[in-house]
């Protein structure tokens, strides 16, 4: 399924930059795009010496045919990023045509990076290729969740390809997985159930998740949390982000610099 | 031909290739449950075993195909199942080629997986990459119907069709992956649900076959 191109002059790049210099914590927010095309806008809820938490914000409908939108996220050595997105992305119908989403990830030493992801959701006709990209060192702290939703209610969905890659900066892969989607193949997949939950966690202990949900112990020391399941209020395990969530906030305010040095 | 025979002593009895969990959870088209199979986990497994008999015939060094095999394998269950199964796969190999680098260059791995021991086996015999990557998915289309058998209600030779009607799949499945030198280039194809499936039956102690 190589066919899936667009053109490239509907790429919107969103950018999201959080560095520590010991003192205090430096955030650089953009987006750009063509005029024609819908943008992800950066914006900054909160901030303090030990990092940030950034919201998502789409600007303009969401997710349309040539659309490729690009979001750029660097967590610099011992600085705390949070991302949240307000609602979750629908991809329509693409009458033939497809559309993009990319998402490249760094996250340094000492550095955490927890992402909210929303429902992202496929519907019929729609033709997306996604990339998730994660370069985390060693000693970075990384939980993002996604969820990825098969067709509206009782929809029959469209052709999703998910590509998943996290790897260390040396690029010694952790997790590599691909997800090629559609109609026919949910049934086989997914066990017929059109949503999957999963969140990935680098540099964390393992967490006890709800009994829907398995935890895969990945290799290289990394946990793969995912639920299938029939809708996204079944799939979410609430419990489990929270369990998440804190273990990366503690461990954040623990090894920020100020913290320390206090 | 001995690579892919039943009667081999690497206790590919206690092998279901992951259909009893799926079978206790309902599932019933065991053809269709094969060709997901060809096109996700069994792949990759075939995949790994093509670059890894490269890296034998060119002498590289065997790591960066473990990791990748390794990465694209999320769930733990099917990476013990198939050390398992690569550990006495491999003290077969031992016996038969004492002597052979390739086998040596296997030996010397910690707990190397199923497809670099396949890969060792198939550099002594001279077997191509196609060859390997065809004998993974008959392999693995054998040891799921056989299982079958053991599950469920069914006649032999409606079995026996299954795994002629899926030979095409394997064919093209091997062709797809023949030509594979780099591990970057492994295809990292997830069942999602095969892999829940396979972690569920780790975990029960109700159960016919190991995995």
């Amino acid at each position: 399924m190589g066919t899936m191109s667009t053109s490239t002059d509907l790429v919107s790049t969103t950018l999201v930059r959080v560095a520590c210099d010991g003192e205090r914590v430096r955030v650089e927010l953009s987006s750009h795009a063509p005029s024609a095309a819908p943008q992800v806008r950066p914006m900054l809820l909160a901030s303090d010496a030990a990092g940030a938490r950034v919201a998502l914000v789409p600007d303009g409908a969401l997710l349309l045919a040539d659309d490729h939108v690009r979001i750029v996220v660097e967590v610099g050595a011992g600085a705390a990023l949070e991302l949240v997105e307000p609602g979750g992305t629908v991809a329509y119908d693409m009458d033939g045509r497809s559309a993009r989403w990319d998402v490249h990830a760094t996250v340094s030493e000492g550095a955490s990076l927890l992402w909210h992801g929303e429902p992202f959701v496929v519907s019929a006709g729609a033709r997306v290729r996604r990339t998730t990209r994660v370069v985390a060192a060693e000693e970075a702290r990384v939980a993002i969740r996604e969820v990825l939703v098969l067709g509206r209610h009782g929809e029959v969905p469209g052709l999703l390809e998910q590509h998943t890659a996290c790897v260390r900066p040396d690029g010694h892969p952790v997790l590599i997985e691909a997800l090629e989607v559609d109609a026919a193949r949910c049934q086989a997949w997914l066990g017929g159930r059109p949503v999957v939950a999963s969140v990935m966690t680098l540099g964390l202990d393992p967490q006890e998740p709800a009994s829907s949900t398995v935890r895969f112990d990945l290799e290289e020391g990394g946990h793969v949390y995912r639920a299938c399941a029939g809708s996204a209020h079944e799939a979410a395990d609430h419990g489990l982000w929270d369990q998440v969530a804190r273990a990366i906030r503690s461990r954040t305010s623990n090894s920020m610099p100020t913290a320390s040095a206090r | 031909m001995l690579l892919a025979d039943a009667r081999l002593p690497v206790a590919g009895h206690t092998q279901s290739g992951g259909l009893e969990p799926a079978v206790a959870d309902g599932l019933r088209d065991v053809p269709g449950y094969v060709r997901t199979r060809l096109t996700t986990v069994t792949r990759v497994d075939a995949a790994a075993g093509v670059v890894a008999l490269h890296h034998l015939r060119q002498a590289l060094p065997l790591g960066a195909v473990e990791a990748a095999w390794a990465a694209r394998t999320p769930s733990l269950a099917m990476r013990r199942t198939s050390r398992a199964q690569g550990k006495a796969l491999l003290r077969l190999a031992v016996r038969l080629w004492p002597d052979a680098p390739a086998v040596a260059a296997v030996a010397a791995l910690d707990s190397p997986s199923r497809p670099a021991v396949l890969a060792s086996c198939a550099a002594v015999t001279g077997l191509g990459p196609r060859s390997l990557a065809r004998l993974v998915g008959y392999d693995d289309v054998q040891t799921v119907a056989s299982a079958a058998l053991k599950l469920l209600p069914l006649d032999p030779a409606d079995v026996a069709c299954w795994v002629h009607d899926a030979l095409p799949e394997v064919e093209a499945m091997a062709e797809g992956v023949a030509g594979l030198t780099s591990p970057d280039d492994i295809p990292a194809a997830g069942a999602p649900q095969l892999e829940a499936w396979a972690e569920a039956h780790a975990r029960t102690t109700r159960r016919l076959f190991s995995a």
